[in-house]
């Protein structure tokens, strides 16, 4: 039936934009064992970017897209070296409350610089639906699920294939062994560190394309990322991917069936659903992890 | 050092930071010390939120303010003597207004406030300017229940009662028998909703379908999927300009084209701009802002001085300066004097509308309808 | 002054938040990112309950006992997990139960809030600041008091040792599940109570008042008191309670000001981390290198 096609659809289009966004939580979780809540920010900070170069400066989208890339891994980058790297060791609380003031701190720098008005990068009409299988999608739509496919396919060459990207898995797995045989520990972090924040960048391009920007958007997109993290295994990219669409679908069908001003709630509520019954999430690793270390 | 002489130093250096912030908070408020009637200038005072979602009202409105007293300074003043304007940010939260309220009365000891933005603000503060007779008059808080907030609290805003009322009265008369709600879930959004269903459904007409949408949510498809599915004949979407452009695209994008009325929140460059396409047809009400040449001057002088259209509530800000000017300069401007002075006003004629207090601190108007035609705002015949 | 009043009250209010959020965090080795859901219910039980005719004592008290009751029935699925774990988990019951908050209109008026909540009045009616202030700092220093003898005592010692090494802790026969639920309800029952005293102060509560940046707000006077220390927790609240008001008097900009005052507030933060992360007065042990 049409609706249920429609519910759908609009469930993998979100969920493909969390998911993005939840591969930065887990890869940074997997290495540090830290949850980055300035994550979300860095989201926030590359449509923003984008938004400057193209309708700012007039310049193409995709330039903008690509500045917004490389300006979000050099504050990816900078976050770790300045804010994360001298709490290494600390206790688990005292990065946490840094990552939130952190996310504070980009929050009222873009309100600072862009003010509170809300603001899209695309200003050319808006699109009828097409329909594909009952459902109405538009090509925006296709594009950002296509692109985000093919980030999540380019990350998993990556980690599978590439030097840095073996050197990551190693530290995500034990980190003293992997200091041991010779992997650069901080160096891999930054790494980490930075590709976390190119895709956060380009799920912000994307979501400020479809749909729009405020300094706030970082914020909820955080929740449900870190949310998709949990429910794929933090720690596990497989399962972020997993996990982002399935909060998406959730979400998009459960309101189908409750108010919907529970919306943002039914990411939550899937979270500590997880935590209680599987805190590993369904890819993560052992029961032993989650429950009394 | 031993480990003794540490601990020292350490509860030494808290105590001098702590000492220091005590100081500090302590020597700021009694410098700003002196009464506004004492000294040798006015005090007014802005309360709205500045930050966050709300600032995208907050800012224009204290910038209308601002507009308002520097216009008033420049003819000389109250009395001769200059307004001085402070601005304080509710954070359109009921503890930060609550603060920001005391700081004002005690501290500030303003003659009188523009505000709350926000209904959540005005409620907080108004039972404590209340209590400090303070005049309080808003410019842009809607929720009913501010009609019984207090003496002293006034707003030259009509009530959402009003609104939705007109809203659910308009759609009956266009013959709409099926309508879907699409409402902003805040205190606006809900009190707004709730008063047009229950005129609509007094009116005879069904309400199909009743959603929400989180206040600058950036996904509202499932919401417009499940109205859609319920066959509305139109859709009333009392939303504010930030959601109100992702709703307009997305109905657009999932075939939701029916006609669709929407609240004065969306009125702001941003809609036609950023919605394009999808806000064409877009029918909404505004409290009435007639032709008047006090509205006309009203927007020349804003747009010059800052280079934008007036955005909602702007051209009211401005009158509740005005306003409280004149209850000044016509009074001792102590609370007291202001207050009496606003319930014996006589037709005041604004840039905003003409106003007179009932006894409630209330005001009544009628609502102009507008459209969006060619991807322009314009007026809407009824 | 009235405005030092208020100052004084909500740092009363705030003392009591930090303090019960302490002896979760702090002595238990607790994560709990749910704490704004539990003042958030006290504030609406007493504020329902006295908008229904209950005198306000009763309220108070109900208060207490409800908030408790909901510490109760999150740390039951919620205890058993570790560290981050329980840290998300808390944080994903107080969304849900700020949710319900905003969503169940019947019952809370959702976002329109509750106004007009009746004055505290314990045989005399609290209407002053002055008064309030009084019925405050009492309740506060009662506060400081019950944890102070609760953390100081075999019980605490327990639950300090459930922070350092919860399997030794169990392997030496103590019911830690049992240890944990006690300090969980403990905590979330003052939270009530201070959301109790909020509600009638401020006589206006909607759920924005009860999100995680609230939570974060308490969890970092804590933080920055340092954890584990009582006195830490009041010297905590007292910073951050203050700080940011001698900046609401810089005149600046309009739009400008309040940014600024919140990211002046996040860097001072990120500062107090990185170079002092015990805190002002905190044990020496959270600055050590932490195994996992």
């Amino acid at each position: 039936m049409g609706v249920t096609a429609q519910l759908i659809a609009n469930g993998i289009i979100a969920g493909s934009i969390y998911a993005l966004v939840a591969l930065g939580y887990t890869m940074v979780y997997g290495v540090l064992k830290f949850i980055n809540f300035a994550h979300g920010e860095v989201y926030m900070l590359g449509a923003y970017i984008a938004w400057v170069v193209s309708i700012g400066l007039g310049l193409n989208i995709i330039v903008g897209t690509i500045v917004a890339i490389l300006g979000c891994a050099v504050i990816g980058f900078l976050m770790e070296k300045i804010a994360y790297k001298p709490l290494r060791y600390s206790s688990r609380l005292i990065p946490l409350i840094t990552a939130i003031a952190l996310s504070l701190f980009f929050q009222s720098l873009a309100l600072l610089l862009f003010g509170a008005e809300v603001r899209t990068l695309r200003q050319s009409s808006v699109e009828s639906g097409m329909q594909i299988l009952g459902a109405s999608v538009t090509p925006t739509q296709i594009m950002i699920l296509g692109v985000s496919i093919v980030l999540m396919v380019g990350l998993h060459v990556f980690l599978k294939y590439t030097k840095m990207g073996k050197a990551m898995r190693a530290v995500a797995d034990n980190m003293q062994v992997a200091s041991v045989i010779g992997i650069n520990i901080d160096r891999t972090i930054s790494a980490v560190f930075i590709i976390g924040s190119m895709l956060a960048a380009v799920g912000g391009v994307l979501v400020g394309y479809e749909q729009n920007l405020n300094p706030t958007m970082g914020v909820s997109m955080s929740i449900k990322g870190f949310t998709a993290a949990v429910v794929g295994g933090i720690g596990n990219i497989y399962g972020a991917v997993i996990g982002g669409f399935a909060i998406g679908l959730i979400e998009n069908i459960g309101i189908w069936f409750i108010p919907s001003g529970y919306k943002d709630a039914i990411a939550f509520f899937i979270l500590v659903l997880m935590l209680v019954l599987r805190p590993q999430g369904f890819f993560g690793g052992k029961t032993e992890e989650a429950t009394r270390g | 050092m031993n480990e003794l002489t540490k601990v020292k130093v350490r509860y030494a250096i808290t105590a001098l930071i702590i000492g220091f912030l005590a100081g500090w908070v302590f020597i700021t408020m009694l410098s700003p010390g002196k009464a506004g009637n004492e000294s040798e200038t006015i005090k007014f005072a802005f309360l709205g939120g500045m930050t966050g979602d709300i600032a995208v009202y907050g800012v224009p409105m204290s910038d209308a303010v601002k507009l308002a007293i520097e216009e008033i300074n420049s003819k000389g003043g109250i009395k001769g003597k200059n307004i001085e304007l402070l601005i304080e940010d509710g954070k359109c939260a009921g503890k930060d207004a609550a603060t920001a309220i005391q700081k004002l009365i005690n501290v500030d000891k303003v003659n009188a406030v523009i505000g709350g933005l926000c209904s959540a603000e005005t409620l907080a503060a108004a039972p404590i300017a209340e209590a400090a007779e303070m005049v309080m008059l808003s410019p842009s808080s809607t929720n009913p229940t501010i009609k019984n907030a207090g003496d002293f609290i006034f707003r030259n805003v009509p009530s959402d009662a009003g609104q939705g009322v007109e809203a659910a009265t308009f759609m009956n008369e266009k013959g709409y028998k099926k309508i879907g709600v699409l409402s902003r879930n805040d205190e606006w959004g809900v009190a707004l909703a709730e008063v047009f269903v229950n005129k609509a459904e007094e009116l005879g007409i069904e309400i199909v379908a009743h959603e929400k949408v989180e206040p600058s949510a950036t996904d509202a498809k499932t919401q417009i999927t499940k109205i859609k599915n319920a066959n509305p004949d139109a859709v009333y979407l009392p939303v504010f300009v930030a959601e109100g452009i992702i709703v307009l695209k997305q109905m657009k994008e999932l075939g939701l084209n029916v006609p669709k009325v929407s609240a004065d929140a969306v009125k702001d460059d941003s809609l036609t701009r950023d919605a394009g396409q999808a806000a064409e047809g877009l029918i909404f009400l505004l409290p009435g802002i007639p032709e008047s040449p006090e509205f006309k001057a009203f927007a020349a002088a804003y747009k010059a001085k800052y280079g934008k259209e007036y955005a909602a509530y702007t051209s009211e800000s401005y009158d509740a300066v005005k306003i409280l000017a004149w209850a000044c300069g016509n009074s001792d401007c102590s609370g007291k004097g202001i207050k009496e002075a606003l319930y014996s006003m006589p037709e005041y004629k604004g840039a905003s509308g003409t106003y007179a207090f009932d006894e409630f601190g209330e005001v009544m108007k009628g609502y102009d309808f507008f459209e969006v035609k060619n991807g322009e705002i314009v007026p809407f015949e009824r | 002054m009235g405005y030092i009043e208020h100052l004084l009250i909500i740092i009363c209010i705030y003392i009591i938040l930090a303090v019960s959020l302490n002896l979760i965090m702090g002595f238990t080795g607790l994560l709990n990112l749910g704490h704004a859901a539990f003042f958030g219910i006290g504030a609406y039980t007493s504020a329902l309950l006295t908008l229904a005719g209950v005198p306000f004592g009763i309220a108070f008290i109900a208060s207490f006992v409800v908030a408790g009751m909901f510490g109760f029935l999150i740390g039951l699925p919620c205890l058993r997990l570790r560290g981050d774990y329980l840290a998300i988990a808390t944080l994903g019951f107080g969304e849900i139960i700020r949710a319900v908050l905003k969503n169940w209109i019947s019952l809370t008026r959702g976002p329109l809030g509750i106004p007009g909540i009746p004055k505290a009045s314990f045989f005399i009616t609290f209407d002053t600041s002055v008064k309030f202030l009084v019925f405050a700092a009492v309740i506060a220093v009662v506060t400081i008091g019950i944890v102070s003898r609760l953390v100081h005592s075999p019980f605490g010692r327990v639950l300090k040792s459930i922070r350092e090494d919860e399997i030794a802790a169990q392997a030496l026969g103590k019911n830690v599940m049992k240890y944990k639920m006690i300090a969980l309800v403990i905590g979330a029952a003052f939270a009530g109570i201070a959301g109790s005293m909020y509600a009638h102060y401020i006589t206006f509560i909607d759920p924005s008042s009860f999100t995680l940046v609230e939570t974060i707000l308490i969890v970092s006077m804590v933080v920055l008191g340092g954890l584990g220390s009582l006195l830490g927790s009041v010297i905590g609240v007292i910073i951050l309670v203050l700080l940011p008001e001698p900046l609401r008097f810089v005149q600046l900009p309009s739009a400008i000001v309040a940014a600024i005052r919140q990211m002046l507030y996040a860097i001072i933060l990120i500062v107090l981390m990185i170079v002092r992360p015990q805190g002002m007065v905190g044990e020496k042990r959270y600055k050590a290198r932490v195994e996992e």
